[in-house]
């Protein structure tokens, strides 16, 4: 093979290559919620609601003070 | 400590364990001399398993306080409760069975300080959810 016919090979790949890429979404690894609100517990109730209504999943309580 | 703890849990649970089939409540309430509301802090605990709540009267805190007698047994072995009035600082894991009627079942561990317990918490995500990392 010629040193024309592989630059014309490498010129042809490198068209193609820049031709199909496309850049990939940079993924953050953690599912984060932008948007978490801090809204009112409506009594022990609401806790239960929301605990039955997860049913299925493993559940975690946290009990915290904000400092 | 709260903030060390919650901090310990997004970054060592939730984080490593993305897609595990989780659901998270953080009940803030006050505690400490300085805490309120407006120092809630939004980005300690951001995944959006998590929901946030601010409870002002210590309801839940003072709901689970009424009723660690009952559940000891599942008290973490690094963790200190003295049946206080309020729990707080605090963690209940419940499996995916759990259901909440009079009280919910299936607890798993509880622990107090989040810290102190941290490593039996650790311990029980690494057997529900290995396959989830």
């Amino acid at each position: 093979m010629t040193d024309r016919l592989r630059g014309l090979i490498a010129a042809v790949a490198a068209v193609i290559m820049t031709a199909t890429w496309t850049p990939r979404p940079i993924r953050p690894y953690v599912v984060a919620d932008a948007s978490a609100k801090l809204t009112d517990l409506r009594g022990v109730n609401e806790l239960k609601t929301l605990f039955n209504q997860d049913a299925g999943k493993v559940r975690l309580v946290l009990l915290v003070s904000p400092t | 400590m709260c903030v060390a703890g919650t901090r310990w849990v997004q970054t060592e649970l939730l984080q490593k364990y993305p897609k595990a089939n989780l659901r998270v409540y953080a009940v803030w309430f006050n505690m400490l001399a300085n805490d309120s509301r407006s120092k809630w802090p939004p980005t300690l605990l951001t995944d959006a398993r998590v929901i946030h709540r601010w409870d002002e009267p210590k309801t839940l805190g003072t709901w689970y306080g009424q009723r660690t007698s009952s559940i000891r047994l599942q008290l973490t072995p690094d963790s200190k409760w003295g049946d206080g009035e309020v729990l707080w600082d605090s963690f209940l894991l419940y499996g995916a069975n759990a259901r909440w009627d009079d009280v919910p079942t299936d607890l798993i561990h509880w622990g107090r300080t989040i810290v102190a317990g941290r490593e039996t918490l650790k311990i029980d995500f690494e057997k529900l959810f290995t396959s989830k990392r």
